[in-house]
């Protein structure tokens, strides 16, 4: 079998595209190892291009960019041409064509996706996707994973990137958690305290409950974006030690952190992708059964307020944030102590990123 | 030097109180949004003072939409100069409906200039809405046949779908 070229298309967020990045190493054991892995990602995650180190990156050859969020902006505008974009499109979708792919994975459950690969012309497309205008899927499992995940309910079987492997036959690995030998004398836990998402936060006073508890076991340092890290260093003053991280440099940062304690985000599934021991706070729409980090021992807090969870293009529909009064710092700290004392019990794994694939069964 | 002021049946391209008030306060609720190396298309020539300081401000990459020949003509008769001190500055006239032929994809901007559009208000404001992001992509896909499977309506069903408030699927 001649190598083949595969284009991969994840047109969502950032954390989604981290968790896509687990099927990687199936496609690549599906379509030969010599096969070539082109990406296409959007200016969500498109941070992601400059991460080396980890083996589903780097079996990636080239990343295809489209500028989703800037067109979401500036079609709301009220003075910008749309002509241009729709010839911008045309001009990515053509190259795409150029490239004339064996196979694309359509990892995206966006309308904007299956459109985006009528446009595209390719010989195999695996997924969801339109051809001529009409919604086509590549098997009947495609069909019934829309059909299943494509609404909000209470509980779901399998998490979104396991029922979406499943659907497109690929496997996903082994949950794996490439625990490593702490050098820190306390154990380092890392939180990301803050998401773009109103219903998805914990108050700042909740937090700083939590620090006061746990601060003579644990070193405390909270993640901050360059923008946000004046407000965050003097919120949490003598709480904490603020922390101003790219998402390049936070990748590897994250190799000496023991524990990441993480709302519903992006950096939640970087650790995980990284195998480090993670906590997971759920709120509002963030869903534990369908957005879990893919990490083994991963431990998930949730809210436990009836109308948790809650769909993800409204607003909270409640008088007040019901599901993050649900939680109490308490919980959350024994959350924190479990993570950490179960770190304790993982056997301690010297694996180069080489070594990964194989170890997780691929 | 008085400024020319145009009048045509009855109705005045500008502000008869105070025009210079009126083209601020236009420039100072577009220009925020514009950068200044944008290719700009300006909807509406009126007098042409709010076209002498856009491009005194250094908006040099420039056209104006006009509909009306005899207000272009005034305009090359009171305006020579911005015509030959600014080379990138054009006056692009537009024949009635036939504009839905024109090729208006080297704009990134499009500025509607209301106050001068009286006598062409109707057509400026389809022509507005048909270039306008929202108001021409939500247009361009209710007009679109559902056959229409040509690569630019599939491109236009690709942006509808990205989420717009209004958009439709």
């Amino acid at each position: 079998m001649s190598s083949q070229k595969i284009l991969v298309v994840t047109v969502m967020r950032l954390g989604d595209t981290f968790q896509h990045l687990n099927l990687i190493g199936s496609i690549q054991k599906k379509h030969g190892f010599d096969s070539t892995i082109d990406m296409v990602v959007t200016d969500y995650s498109e941070q992601l291009i400059e991460l080396k180190g980890h083996p589903s990156l780097d079996a990636i050859r080239k990343f295809f960019s489209i500028p989703y969020s800037k067109w979401q902006k500036e079609l709301t505008s009220r003075y910008l041409s749309i002509d241009k974009k729709i010839q911008d499109l045309l001009r990515i979708s053509e190259s795409l064509s150029r490239e004339n792919y064996d196979f694309v994975y359509n990892l995206s459950n966006t309308d904007f996706s299956y459109r985006l690969l009528d446009l595209v012309e390719s010989k195999n497309v695996v997924g969801a996707y339109y051809r001529q205008g009409k919604a086509t899927y590549s098997s009947s499992k495609v069909k019934l994973f829309l059909d299943e995940y494509g609404f909000t309910r209470s509980s779901y079987r399998l998490s979104l990137v396991e029922a979406l492997a499943n659907s497109l036959d690929l496997q996903i690995p082994t949950k794996t958690i490439l625990a490593r030998r702490s050098l820190n004398k306390k154990p380092k836990v890392l939180f990301q305290v803050t998401t773009s998402d109103q219903k998805k936060k914990l108050t700042y006073s909740k937090w700083k409950d939590v620090f006061r508890l746990i601060q003579n076991q644990c070193q405390i340092e909270v993640l901050s974006s360059a923008s946000e890290f004046a407000d965050l260093q003097t919120e949490f003053l003598g709480y904490a030690h603020v922390k101003s991280l790219t998402i390049k440099e936070c990748f590897s940062y994250l190799n000496s952190v023991d524990l990441v304690v993480s709302l519903d985000t992006s950096i939640l599934h970087l650790a995980a992708l990284n195998g480090i021991n993670c906590l997971g706070v759920f709120l509002g729409s963030g869903h534990k059964d369908l957005t879990a980090p893919f990490v083994e021992n991963a431990k998930l807090i949730s809210a436990k307020s009836d109308c948790y969870p809650c769909s993800h293009s409204q607003a909270c529909s409640q008088s007040s944030h019901l599901c993050e009064q649900s939680l109490t710092a308490d919980e959350i700290t024994k959350g924190i102590l479990s993570s950490l004392s179960s770190r304790n019990e993982n056997r301690v794994l010297d694996v180069s990123p080489n070594d990964w694939a194989n170890q997780s069964g691929l | 030097m008085l400024e020319p002021r145009l009048i045509k049946e009855k109705k005045s391209y500008s502000s008869l109180r105070n025009p210079a008030k009126e083209i601020s306060a236009w420039l100072a609720e577009t220009l925020p949004h514009v950068p200044k190396d944008a290719r700009i298309a300006v909807l509406g020539l009126g007098d042409g003072q709010h076209i002498r300081q856009l491009l005194n401000m250094g908006y040099i990459n420039l056209s104006v939409l006009e509909f009306d020949p005899w207000v272009i003509s005034c305009f090359e008769t009171f305006h020579k100069d911005l015509l030959e001190s600014y080379p990138s500055f054009r006056v692009h006239r537009l024949y009635g409906h036939s504009y839905f032929e024109d090729d208006f994809s080297g704009y990134d901007y499009f500025l509607p200039f209301r106050s001068c559009w009286h006598n062409n208000a109707k057509i400026f404001s389809e022509l507005y809405s048909c270039l306008m992001s929202q108001g021409s992509i939500l247009n361009y896909h209710q007009n679109l046949e559902i056959s229409d499977q040509s690569k630019k309506a599939k491109a236009i069903r690709a942006l509808v779908s990205m989420g717009l408030k209004s958009g439709v699927k």
